[in-house]
């Protein structure tokens, strides 16, 4: 028997509705669609499993488990957060990853969670800013969430994120964007049933959205933040 | 509650656990009263050998060429490699020729390198591109130890060939970048890992239809890199305008510790060509620099 109370509480999370930001950004969507690389359903889905298994797979559910790991200790979050701005992911998607953080800090503020709130301090205090990953990490499980449960929140709020940037840029329609959640909902089973990356072997290997985001020469202007 | 402490122990517990029993190559650089640099350690076992030094960047740096006598990577094989560059030394370290790692059963081949520059040095660690013959299995790190005022340059470049034309990949890649300052705090992780079958699926945002990738790092912590950035800008976009099966981007790294480029092409000898124009560029804009470290 399921926990509807806990489910509950990761529908509300999970939800588009729920004010998190996240709809400003395409994770490099947008470049490859300028680049004529993403351009139906097939080449999209191939783009969305990319970012699943080699980006948020890969990364961000090790950072979400470490943060979930690291109880009410401050200073764990920081060292967590410094890894993560350690990274060499390209500048726009650590910029993304920073905005969705704090946007997501001060919904929880506003919502009276006293975990964001000490959130707040500690960035105050610091000046400092922090990953999206770390904050899902941290503040979910005060919530009542446990950490499959975080994980799956985390990956539904990308990957519908994305799906979302792939409809609203025409690449695809409403239609194909429920059969991209379908079919992506059997991937992420699995990956959401297999081992859980440790520090080390925390990775992102989508190359060719790292680059499309490094370009210098980066043409007119853009519907998404990254 | 769960140990988390993740900033830099863990990682650096990697580093200093290297068996130094088990380096092939340890190098150290040194500058002589004179001004110049020059290899004041050295030992290279198999499979290595090091020719002697000669100059290559400025008449008073030194460049070393390390040669495989093996023909490659196998399966099993631990590459150790350490590289030490004195405060104010000038020094260059390439391969011959590109490294093949060989078709492997089930194990995997292991590279590392551990780079460490003190104040003002200058060290580029630029070997040839490694080739991923079907099933070969890599997993290779660099570590490097930046101190202020240094700048150490590194660039890798990864084939995967299919020899005989029968839709077979490489098994599996992971190439790992970990660069701290000198108090041991970590500045910069850079990690790609890769299952063969995966890249040969072309997967938009990861590969696509390219066949080669590489990066060139320019690890510059306490150094004034816009005005390079502002070139290698200029260089990139001429080359992604001309070319249509190059793919490059470049971006500032975490913590202002200097640049990366990332290329994507098609097949190798499009990849070696950026690498090198890259480098002509660095070499044009950081010269001025490196007279500076030589001189002082």
């Amino acid at each position: 028997m399921p926990n509807i109370a806990n489910l509950l509480i990761c529908l509300q999370q999970a939800d588009s509705f729920f004010p998190s930001g996240a709809m400003a950004f395409s994770w490099g969507l947008e470049s490859l669609v300028k680049d004529n690389i993403v351009t139906d359903i097939d080449s999209f889905q191939d783009f969305l499993e990319a970012q699943i298994l080699y980006r948020w797979s890969s990364f961000d559910r090790g950072i979400i488990s470490i943060a979930f790991k690291a109880g009410n200790s401050m200073e764990q979050l920081a060292s967590i957060n410094s890894f993560v701005e350690a990274m060499a992911s390209p500048p726009l998607l650590q910029e993304g990853s920073r905005r969705l953080g704090r946007a997501l800090v001060e919904v929880y503020v506003k919502l009276g969670l006293e975990a964001a709130k000490q959130i707040q301090l500690h960035l105050a205090r610091s000046s400092s800013f922090i990953h999206l990953a770390v904050v899902q990490g941290y503040l979910w499980p005060s919530l009542g969430m446990d950490e499959s449960e975080c994980h799956a929140v985390s990956a539904h709020t990308a990957y519908t994120s994305i799906v979302s940037a792939a409809v609203r840029l025409g690449v695809i329609g409403h239609l194909d964007a429920q059969r991209c959640l379908s079919r992506m909902r059997y991937l992420l089973e699995k990956v959401l049933l297999s081992p859980v990356p440790n520090l080390n072997d925390l990775s992102c290997s989508t190359l060719m959205v790292d680059i499309a985001t490094l370009r210098p020469y980066e043409q007119g202007s853009r519907f998404f933040a990254n | 509650m769960v140990e988390v402490s993740v900033t830099n122990h863990d990682l650096l517990e990697q580093i200093y656990t290297i068996d130094s029993n088990k380096l092939q190559v340890d190098l150290n650089f040194e500058r002589s009263h004179s001004g110049s640099t020059f290899l004041s350690r050295q030992y290279v076992s198999y499979p290595f050998h090091l020719g002697r030094t000669l100059n290559h960047l400025t008449p008073t740096g030194a460049t070393a060429i390390l040669q495989s006598c093996s023909g490659g990577l196998f399966e099993h094989e631990r590459i150790g490699i350490k590289i030490h560059a004195c405060s104010n030394t000038t020094a260059h370290i390439g391969n011959a020729a590109a490294t093949i790692v060989h078709t492997m059963g089930n194990g995997y081949a292991f590279s590392s390198a551990h780079i460490e520059a003190e104040s003002d040095a200058y060290l580029e660690y630029i070997p040839n591109l490694t080739i991923l013959f079907p099933a070969a299995r890599l997993v290779s790190e660099i570590e490097v130890v930046l101190h202020p005022g240094s700048i150490v340059v590194i660039s890798d470049g990864y084939l995967s060939h299919d020899p005989d034309f029968s839709d077979s990949a490489f098994g599996f890649l992971d190439v790992k970048l970990t660069v701290y300052d000198e108090k041991r705090s970590l500045l910069v992780r850079d990690h790609f890992n890769i299952e063969g079958c995966i890249w040969n699926r072309k997967l938009s945002g990861l590969s696509g239809s390219f066949t080669a990738h590489g990066n060139i790092f320019v690890l510059a912590k306490d150094n004034d890199i816009k005005k390079l950035k502002y070139h290698l800008d200029n260089l990139i976009t001429q080359i992604f305008n001309s070319c249509l099966r190059v793919d490059i981007g470049i971006g500032i790294l975490p913590n202002r510790a200097g640049i990366v480029v990332r290329i994507l092409s098609d097949g190798s000898a499009l990849l070696r060509y950026v690498l090198s124009e890259v480098l002509k560029v660095l070499h044009q804009q950081i010269g001025n620099q490196i007279e500076v470290v030589l001189s002082s």
